[in-house]
């Protein structure tokens, strides 16, 4: 399979992403039709034609958009700390949470949850959790010196999900099973029913801020992808290298996580179909899987509040979205491009 | 060419793991615009040397000099801007472009966060044409045969722009067509001034394409001279623990290779 001219694959993603952004505006328990939707846009941002109804404003404004711009938001962010830890363990099957952030979340966020916390305390307890079981790997790694360092670190950040993870179904067995419990397990499922715009003001700048370096290095990404000795006699010091990124993806990683609850698969089939479309070059991986990885979450957060009655679970819809494609993308590049 | 400051020098170097010896003190260097090939058997500690001289494996003991100042002032991008290391072409995990690849290469020449410029692509593109690569600069390296691999990992080390390359069995898994392409390649690099140093376990490789050869035996240099002084089926012989009859036969003979 051909990768895309850089025009094209520009053209489409944000072709993609905006009409993901016209039908997440317009869909939902309050419909706005298309002429209305782009009324309401026109009076909004450059004060053409009356003012629309107070009921479409506040659905737009103060519902979809908080929503919408998270789903964005996360979705892309995902998939860039996603590609950055494919490159670095150099590994196609890598997702975001390897080394442990969605378990270190998961549990300070059941923790949170059991205690009965504030929601803001919630998400703090489970970003610094994230954090926390990140630096627990990294300090595992840095200790064990005997080994491949990339080894000991996918080891060890499979042996503290573990750990974590039994610590998770602990609460969920001591939490109260009419109250805590539902709560902990929706949590868990992910979500961005809750996201106000007050959460997103906390959580962007961290998002960005992880995000920065990822494109900052983004072509020297590529070298690590060769491994530790090719890298270091080419003339890349990898250590602090691999270090920095590892720390600019686990922060992408727990905001988001602590923002919106386990979402999975989103970082590790958006960087995938994105290789496929531009090629293996971090320089032209990262953006595209930005923009992919935005119109993705965009489109499983609008089915998520529409395909049912009820709310679905975020997680759930990324899984049965990303595993079909995941396995199509699979069968698709068995003969190598 | 050669006479001048040699590209490396090794003096008293004891090469081994975690301070603990592999062998006795020895002495190497290399001059531009000849090949020194160092032939010894498995495990003799061919790569641990390479690795010590490329600075990723410290010396147990000794000096190891490039261009004159000692390796252990340089940082990892100012090795690299002296030695181009060509490993082993072991599979890609990902399918960068073949240009792509070489332009990696340029890593040690470009800032911490630059990305390769206009010039980088240029130098880039003048090695694949050196190794007449410049068909497969949009190829992906996935797509590629061990030789093709083999002759882009050259190119990447020529786009490090340095005098000295080391090269870690080039010929080792090629076919014989792809054998001799590699072989003729480094003599030619090596007539343009560049200094080769490559292992191999092919005696035959060495006697046709080095100037001088270097026999190794565990963790030390036994003997380094003239290709045809050096490579002798007695030597040959104890190097490997074959008999020299045999060694004899399997080598083409005396003066006749080219």
């Amino acid at each position: 399979m051909r990768t895309l001219p850089r025009w094209a694959w520009h053209a489409g993603g944000w072709s993609l992403l905006l009409a993901m952004l016209l039908l997440a505006f317009s869909v939902g328990q309050f419909p706005v039709r298309p002429a209305a939707l782009l009324h309401a846009i026109g009076w909004q941002l450059f004060g053409i034609g009356d003012s629309p109804a107070p009921a479409v404003q506040a659905a737009l404004w103060h519902i979809r958009l908080p929503r919408v711009l998270a789903a964005v938001l996360i979705g892309a962010v995902l998939s860039a700390a996603g590609a950055a830890y494919q490159a670095m363990f150099r590994n196609p099957l890598v997702s975001p949470d390897i080394l442990g952030v969605s378990a270190g979340a998961g549990l300070g966020a059941s923790l949170g949850l059991f205690l009965g916390l504030p929601m803001l305390l919630v998400q703090g307890i489970a970003f610094a959790g994230g954090l926390g079981a990140v630096g627990l790997v990294c300090l595992v790694a840095a200790l064990v010196r005997r080994h491949d360092p990339v080894l000991v670190l996918v080891l060890a950040g499979v042996a503290v999900s573990a750990l974590l993870g039994a610590g998770i179904s602990l609460l969920k067995l001591l939490a109260d099973p009419y109250t805590q419990l539902p709560s902990i397990t929706f949590w868990l499922l992910g979500g961005l029913n809750a996201v106000v715009i007050d959460d997103l003001k906390v959580t962007a700048p961290l998002l960005l801020l992880g995000l920065l370096p990822l494109l900052l290095l983004r072509w020297r990404v590529n070298l690590l992808g060769l491994g530790d000795e090719e890298a270091r006699a080419l003339g890349v010091a990898v250590t602090p290298l691999r270090w920095t990124l590892i720390a600019a993806a686990t922060l992408c990683t727990a905001a988001a996580v602590s923002l919106a609850g386990i979402i999975g698969w989103v970082g590790l089939v958006v960087p995938h179909i994105a290789r496929l479309l531009v090629g293996a070059d971090f320089r032209r991986l990262l953006p595209a899987s930005l923009l992919l990885g935005a119109s993705f979450l965009l489109a499983a957060d609008t089915l998520a509040r529409t395909l049912a009655p009820i709310e679905l679970p975020l997680g759930i819809l990324t899984a049965f979205v990303g595993v079909p494609c995941f396995l199509l993308v699979l069968a698709r590049s068995e003969r190598r491009p | 060419m050669s006479g001048n400051t040699p590209l490396l020098e090794a003096r008293e170097l004891v090469i081994g793991h975690a301070g603990v010896a592999l062998g006795a003190p020895f002495a190497l260097s290399v001059h531009p615009g000849e090949v020194l090939c160092l032939l010894g058997p498995n495990g003799c500690g061919k790569t641990t040397l390479f690795r010590t001289l490329l600075g990723l494996l410290p010396a147990v003991r000794g000096e190891v000099d490039l261009q004159g100042t000692p390796l252990r002032v340089h940082d990892r991008a100012a090795i690299a801007r002296r030695i181009g290391y060509v490993p082993q072409a072991s599979p890609m995990p990902f399918a960068w472009r073949v240009r792509e690849v070489v332009a990696m290469g340029r890593a040690a020449h470009l800032g911490l966060l630059a990305t390769p410029g206009r010039a980088d692509e240029a130098i880039a593109g003048e090695c694949l044409r050196e190794l007449g690569l410049h068909a497969f600069a949009e190829r992906t390296v996935t797509t590629l045969s061990g030789g093709e691999r083999q002759l882009v990992l050259i190119a990447r080390a020529l786009a490090q722009q340095a005098h000295l390359l080391v090269m870690d069995e080039p010929t080792a898994s090629l076919d014989f067509g792809n054998q001799l392409r590699i072989l003729d390649t480094v003599r030619r690099l090596a007539d343009t001034g560049i200094g080769v140093l490559l292992s191999t376990h092919q005696p035959q490789h060495a006697l046709q394409v080095a100037d001088r050869i270097a026999l190794m035996a565990a963790g030390s240099l036994q003997a380094l001279g003239p290709a045809r002084e050096i490579a002798t089926p007695e030597r040959l012989a104890t190097l490997y623990g074959v008999d020299a009859a045999r060694v004899a036969a399997a080598l083409p003979a005396s003066g006749s290779s080219t």
